[in-house]
């Protein structure tokens, strides 16, 4: 099952919540220009529950929820959750994604 | 030196087509041959064989109906093909479009001096991965070695973005020869983004032709001169009078008055008639207003699902031939907003969107390789990252050393400067791994061509290749959003959806079904049927059957039991071709090859089935309504009757053998249905209320003892949004907002220890309906033994299991086109 949590496109992205869709065209850009040329540092980025592996898919994933405002939304409640109650939104984020998006 | 940019896109019409070309600063539209913009779909084949496209083709349209054919766009994908009787061959829509792409790309060489083998192609918003999949043969027929397929609002969008300062909400209304297509579109910070498209099929410039007939046909039935529409014989005299109509209705864009006259009289039942008949532009606009009205109110609909009103739109671009009559743009601005500033031509923006859509993708006319200049120097290699058109004004390149110079001088950093001298670049380190980023300005809306320069250790300037690159600014769009829903149809007539409208292709997704039946090789082809659907309803059999994955019984060796698990994987490719492979674990083997996506044809006996059907379950809801006393629904019922009536005029011109009308009929019925479902669920309304209520407390306690904070709020959230929707009695609605409640309330449930032991309970307790009766009573046997042993979680797989044992209503399994999954 997809992880929702670590797959927060703010995480993917490495981008902070307040930032504007040109900041997220940019970066989706420079990561797969990365990603494709091999750079290795573009291969993993840092989640609260550790690194995980990094893919184009998943850089045009997280650009692509986070160009449309209500799915952002989200994406920025669970990114900031994290701050407040991470366990327990880590303990319930897979789960609760799932049952929200998946269908 | 400079290797020019060359892109190319073109607008495959039903009625027109159109190509242009674009080289980084400005679009053109590319001549034809005759000197004019756009190439008339069609196509005439002589009795010597010979071919003739476009203009040549069209003066033949009514002269030798027989062997000349146009609107083949809407049979793509059908596997119809088409007759040319004189020099006796068949052809199919795909080859008859090739022909047609053929014809644009000799005009881009008559023009610029090459012919183009990679370009972008528009296709309709709302086209079934049949017909995409149709378009891209076309062009391998055609020769193209690469395409990228794009849809046509986007294109238009894209088009009108690149003249005017683009931020806000728009609407593309796209009323082409025989469809109208609608989009909603958001534009921020230069990016474009479709938020949604909406349509009918079914609306076009020629049922304006059709309303200037059918008042034309009362009019010269008072002189005597009776042609029906439902007789085959005058067939040619409606063919006559339906381009005479056309050419007033074009006429009446510019001027007041026209008349209607044919240079021939027109010959009926053997009898020659005369025809001379005046038509005035406010006649003219009383015969289409319901039709315009009826455009108007798709895109009404449209903003309504995405909670718009009118007053939201910032702009509205205007597409297409019929966009050119007075009264519709004035129609268009009263009833929806504004028009766009800028003047676009309307025949030719498709177009233009699409080469402008070509640079976006870097899809160069003639192979990005072929531009490269051939050097004899020997710098150190990079190979580059860039976005060959970008909106954002400061975006990256990235480069990696893959070769050493020659002299063998380490490369430690790179620097890029701008063509006009007026920026250079901060010196940008190369790291370890031989990778470097360097971060750009751009000048607004025109190419940017930088040079690169690299820096040895000591600062000795040293060559890199390639040592130049291009970047285009202007506005883009994110990846290609999939315009409907994708997913497998299951035997309970539910959906499982694998792709939500709206995602960003490509796309790839596995899911785990399972067998409701037991399988046994032998000789049926069709011994699994896994059917593929397309659409936004839950149920299967509201969303149209796109392919089907079957699994053939010679192929197995041993019989899969019911509940055997099937992973199916569907991938869709940026053009929307859908690939879909199952695996079967239990016997390792792998089925591919999606079992023909057409869509399907119809038959005039089909169409008159499915419309008693319709009749019948519409009689059905108004007797319910009657007794109900529910005058509102029974005024809905009475709007439906038009296009009842409809359909079935549909199905008398298909009864004269006209398979495009029959499509016609068949679509506007599924529509249809759609909104009777509407109306059914608008009468079962109080109990999907009571429903609702019920479901809304078991979320809101489950929640609020065993959900996390976040949950909480988003429960409240959802639960606003379906409240909304009770108000507004929208049961549509509320049925997808209750789909997050649930969900909510469900996750919170199963939290509780006990939870999967009540499940399996009332499995349980339907265990002697199983399928397998044997294996549910082991099921039930192994549970109660893990009950007793107090592992409660234990349950869940047991559980899921057992659910798939469970029968499902036959008559379910009919509707979803025959699912042999769950
Ligand atoms: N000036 C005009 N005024 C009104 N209708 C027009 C005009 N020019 C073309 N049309 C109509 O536009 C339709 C073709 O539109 P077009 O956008 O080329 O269609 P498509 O997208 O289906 O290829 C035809 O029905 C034609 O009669
Ligand atoms: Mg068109």
């Amino acid at each position: 099952m997809d992880d929702r949590f670590g797959d927060n496109p703010f995480f993917v992205l490495e981008l902070e919540v307040g930032c504007t869709s040109m900041d997220v065209m940019r970066q989706a850009d420079k990561l797969i220009g990365m990603l494709e040329l091999g750079v290795e540092k573009a291969a993993t980025y840092p989640t609260p529950a550790g690194d995980k592996p990094r893919t184009v898919d998943k850089v045009r994933a997280a650009r692509a929820r986070l160009l449309v405002p209500e799915k952002r939304f989200f994406d920025e409640i669970w990114a900031k959750a994290r701050a407040v109650d991470g366990a327990a939104a880590q303990a319930a984020g897979p789960d609760l994604f799932g049952a929200l998006w998946w269908r | 030196m400079s290797d020019p940019l060359r892109y190319v896109g073109f607008d495959l019409g039903t009625t027109n087509s159109a190509a242009a070309f674009f080289d980084g600063e400005t679009v053109q539209v590319v001549r034809t041959s005759q000197g004019g913009q756009l190439t008339p779909s069609v196509v005439r084949i002589t009795k010597k064989g010979a071919t003739s496209v476009g203009h040549k083709a069209r003066r033949f349209l009514d002269k030798d109906a027989d062997n000349t054919h146009t609107g083949f766009k809407r049979l793509m994908g059908t596997g119809k093909t088409l007759a040319f009787p004189a020099a006796g061959l068949e052809r199919r829509p795909e080859e008859l479009s090739a022909e047609v792409l053929k014809s644009l790309i000799a005009d881009v060489d008559g023009q610029f001096g090459f012919a183009p083998t990679r370009a972008v192609i528009t296709v309709p918003a709302l086209f079934e991965l049949p017909q995409s999949r149709a378009t891209t043969e076309a062009a391998t027929l055609a020769g193209l070695e690469a395409i990228e397929l794009v849809q046509e609002p986007v294109a238009s969008a894209l088009a009108a973005g690149w003249t005017e300062d683009s931020a806000g909400a728009w609407l593309v209304y796209d009323l082409g020869g025989g469809t109208f297509d609608v989009t909603l579109l958001a534009s921020q910070d230069g990016v474009l983004r479709v938020e949604g498209h909406d349509g009918d099929n079914f609306l076009g410039g020629r049922d304006f032709d059709t309303a200037i007939v059918d008042w034309l046909l009362t009019t010269l039935r008072d002189d005597g001169c009776d042609v029906r529409r439902d007789n085959p014989a005058h067939g040619a005299a409606l063919r006559t009078l339906a381009a005479a109509a056309e050419e007033a209705k074009i006429e009446l864009s510019r001027s007041e008055q026209t008349t209607i006259t044919l240079v021939e009289p027109l010959v009926v039942d053997g009898e020659e008639h005369e025809v001379d008949v005046p038509l005035d532009r406010a006649t003219f606009e009383r015969l289409v207003l319901p039709l315009l009205d009826r455009s108007i109110d798709v895109c009404l609909r449209l903003l309504d699902a995405h909670d718009r009103r009118a007053a939201d739109i910032d702009r509205v671009v205007l597409v297409g031939g019929p966009t050119m009559i007075p009264a519709l743009r004035a129609r268009v601005q009263e009833r929806l907003a504004p028009l766009a500033e800028h003047p676009h031509d309307p025949m030719t923006l498709v177009a233009q969107g699409a080469a402008l859509f070509a640079a976006q993708a870097g899809l160069d006319a003639q192979g990005a390789t072929a531009s490269l200049p051939v050097r004899h120097e020997r710098g150190h290699k990079v190979l580059l990252k860039y976005p060959s058109m970008s909106t954002d004004l400061s975006p990256f390149v990235i480069g990696r050393v893959v070769g050493q110079a020659d002299d063998g001088a380490r490369l430690s950093k790179v620097i890029a400067s701008r063509h006009d001298d007026k920026f250079v670049s901060e010196p940008a380190t190369v790291e370890e791994d031989g990778s470097f980023a360097i971060s750009l300005e751009l000048l607004p809306r025109r190419a940017n061509r930088f040079s690169l320069m690299g820096q040895a250790e000591g600062g000795d300037p040293v060559t890199v290749e390639p040592g130049a690159f291009t970047i285009v600014h202007g506005l883009t769009i994110g990846d290609p959003p999939l315009s409907r829903s994708v997913g497998v149809a299951l035997a309970n007539d539910r959906v499982r959806v694998y792709f939500e409208r709206g995602t960003p292709l490509p796309a790839k997704r596995t899911f785990v079904h399972h067998t409701v039946d037991a399988v046994a090789p032998g000789e049926d082809d069709h011994a699994l049927v896994i059917p593929l659907v397309q659409g936004e309803f839950d149920d299967a059999h509201l969303c149209r059957l796109v392919g089907s994955l079957d699994v053939p019984a010679r192929v197995l060796k041993e019989v899969l039991p019911a509940g055997t698990q099937v992973e199916v994987t569907l991938e869709l490719d940026r053009g929307g071709h859908l690939t879909a492979q199952a695996y079967v674990p239990r016997i390792k083997e792998v089925f591919e090859g999606v079992a023909q996506l057409l869509v399907p044809a119809c038959t005039p006996d089909v169409l008159e089935a499915e419309l008693r059907t319709m009749h019948e379950r519409i009689e059905a809801l108004r007797a319910d309504a009657f007794r109900m006393r529910m005058p509102e629904l029974i005024a809905e019922i009475d709007k439906l009757m038009p296009d009842l009536d409809d359909a079935e005029r549909g199905l008398d011109a298909a009864r004269g053998g006209d398979e495009e009308t029959a499509q016609r009929a068949r679509r506007n019925l599924i529509e249809l249905e759609a909104r009777v479902v509407q109306l059914e669920l608008t009468r079962d309304w109080p109990e999907i209320d009571s429903e609702a209520v019920d479901d809304i407390a078991f979320a809101a306690s489950w929640v609020s003892s065993l959900g996390t904070e976040t949950e909480q709020k988003l429960l409240d959230q959802a639960i606003a949004q379906a409240n909304r929707a009770r108000e507004a009695m929208d049961a549509g609605q509320l049925a997808r907002r209750m789909r997050r409640v649930r969900n909510l309330g469900e996750a919170a449930y199963y939290r509780h220890p006990e939870s999967w032991r009540h499940q399996f309970e009332f499995a349980a307790a339907r265990a002697d309906e199983a399928t397998d009766p044997a294996k549910a009573a082991a099921l039930v046997q192994k549970g109660r033994a893990i009950i007793d042993s107090g592992d409660h979680m234990a349950l869940r797989p047991l559980t899921e299991q057992l659910w798939g044992l469970l029968p499902i209503d036959a008559k379910k399994r009919q509707r979803s086109h025959l699912s042999g999954v769950r």
